[in-house]
């Protein structure tokens, strides 16, 4: 075996280009060393946090079980026993304690009523909402939601206060996250966030908010035209859509001051809903609109002087018939053929005198197997 | 003299589940029977007789739909109530459990009073 102490002992006979050459194999050689010698000790300390993280899994997991199906005490007691045991463990140390907070948050996504109200309040008597709340000040927004999901999912109402300020992150994800979760836990005023929203409320958080709403207990619907005259248009939008939802009728006033709004969105909105209330002592307001309104929502004032239904306006209506646009005449059709007998009566005088294309229509309108 | 405690077999792949239904259930009165998949859960439908059958819809390599519908179609365990757990509550779900034959439908997440009365009322 050759040896390699030649290399050394002459090192300085050799030539200069030798020399270096000696030196950089030299460094990568002992950067190879301590690159396996890390890769080595990163592999061993994992499988050791892998092992001892099991370990502790399984015995918490073990405990919550038993707790979970100790229902023979109150809630109250409940957490007390159990939150005694639970602080006989090593707790204070941070792996143990996010062990326990992960096990809680898993248990509690298995289990409603009594039991959910259990992992609770053992996760506040454990003061585990205070790695939430210190997830909550992350610079990275993925961990700042991670923080607010699990004070939603565990009902920690006393969080509430400190979303107030994410609920208008920049970050979409970030906001919506925050004001779902405010819905959830604020007891005092849940929809406290709309007053001082500026950022865009997007569709898709639209739906997650009104789902989140919908389905929530206890929470207190307010009048939500107060939020009516928001500068952020996507405030009004969802306003518009919750009034549609609890049916406020209380908001007809507002909802004819945003016939005149900028947004085309809203305008829409407004004339569909004061359709679906049948406002009828606002058919004029929505006639007046029509002379300026774009195709749009003359089809929607159309539509909503159909559901409206009050026979003042069907000589508006029939005027409407000779329009150059196909939608605005069926529109105007349909509308009058809302308006019950004397609707269907009127729509079968137009057609002993309409001309041939309003009579193709008015045929395939009277179809009754279409639904309009 | 020994009293004979009803057996239910309880199917659940998340260990967290599992654990809890068997300490539960073991509180309840009842001897459990734990499977952590569909392979598992046939060996012991083979080899033992249950009063009832708690299974998961999402199991690995068997799904409890599947394994709802062979413990209806074998002779020997057709007539053992069966209980389908599941997270996806869509009507088409709990049709098609029923129609297989399932007893009872729950809902993930669960109450387990409700869960308890509900395993009560079925073996009575």
């Amino acid at each position: 075996m050759t040896s390699i102490s030649p290399y050394f002992t002459n090192y300085n006979q050799f030539p200069e280009l030798i020399q270096s050459a000696l030196l950089v194999v030299g460094i990568c050689l002992i950067s190879l060393l301590f690159m396996y010698f890390y890769l080595v000790l990163k592999r061993v300390n994992r499988v050791i946090r892998t092992g001892f993280q099991a370990k502790w899994s399984m015995e918490i997991n073990q405990l919550l079980a038993e707790l979970l199906a100790d229902d023979d005490l109150s809630t109250t007691q409940c957490v007390e026993k159990y939150t005694h045991k639970f602080k006989k463990l090593p707790i204070n140390r941070k792996a143990i304690k996010l062990i326990v907070e992960a096990e809680i948050v898993r248990f509690h996504q298995q289990f409603t009523g009594k039991t959910a109200e259990i992992l609770s309040g053992l996760y506040v008597a454990l003061e585990l909402e205070k790695i939430a709340y210190k997830r909550l000040r992350d610079s990275n927004w993925e961990n700042q939601v991670h923080g607010i999901k699990i004070l939603a999912q565990l009902n920690i109402k006393q969080a509430a206060p400190k979303l107030v300020a994410l609920c208008d992150d920049e970050i979409s994800t970030l906001r919506m996250e925050a004001q779902a979760a405010f819905l959830k836990l604020s007891d005092q005023a849940p929809f406290r966030f709309l007053d001082r929203a500026r950022e865009h409320i997007l569709d898709w958080h639209q739906l997650v908010l009104l789902e989140v709403i919908t389905t929530a207990q206890d929470l207190a619907i307010p009048s939500f035209s107060q939020w009516l005259a928001s500068k952020n248009d996507s405030v009004v939008i969802l306003c518009l859509k919750l009034i549609r939802q609890y049916q406020q009728f209380e908001a007809i006033p507002n909802l004819l001051d945003l016939l005149d709004h900028a947004n085309d969105e809203v305008r829409l909105l407004a004339i569909e809903l004061l359709g679906q209330f049948e406002a009828y002592a606002h058919e004029s307001e929505l006639i007046n609109r029509y002379k300026t309104a774009n195709k749009n929502e003359k089809l929607a004032i159309l539509h909503a002087i159909g559901q409206i239904e009050s026979g003042k306006q069907l000589g508006f209506l029939q005027a409407q018939l000779v329009d150059d646009s196909y939608d605005i005449v069926i529109k105007a059709l349909l509308a009058i053929k809302k308006h019950g007998t004397v609707g269907e009566e009127l729509v079968k005088q137009l057609y002993e005198t309409a001309l041939p294309k309003n009579r193709l229509l008015i045929d395939h309108l009277s179809d009754h197997r279409l639904i309009h | 003299m020994e009293t004979h405690k009803p057996k239910i077999l309880v199917i659940e792949d998340e260990e967290l589940v599992r654990n809890v239904l068997a300490f539960r259930l073991k509180k309840d009165g009842y001897e459990v029977v734990l499977a952590k998949d569909g392979e598992e859960a046939m060996k012991e439908l083979a080899t033992q007789n249950f009063n009832l059958v708690l299974v998961d819809i999402m199991l690995p390599y068997v799904g409890g739909l599947e394994l709802t519908t062979h413990i209806k179609s074998t002779p020997k365990t057709k007539d053992t109530p069966v209980i389908v757990l599941s997270a996806n509550g869509l009507e088409q779900v709990i049709l098609d459990a029923f129609a297989l034959g399932a007893t009872d439908f729950i809902v993930k997440p669960f109450n387990l009073a409700e869960l308890s009365i509900r395993v009560k009322r079925t073996i009575r």
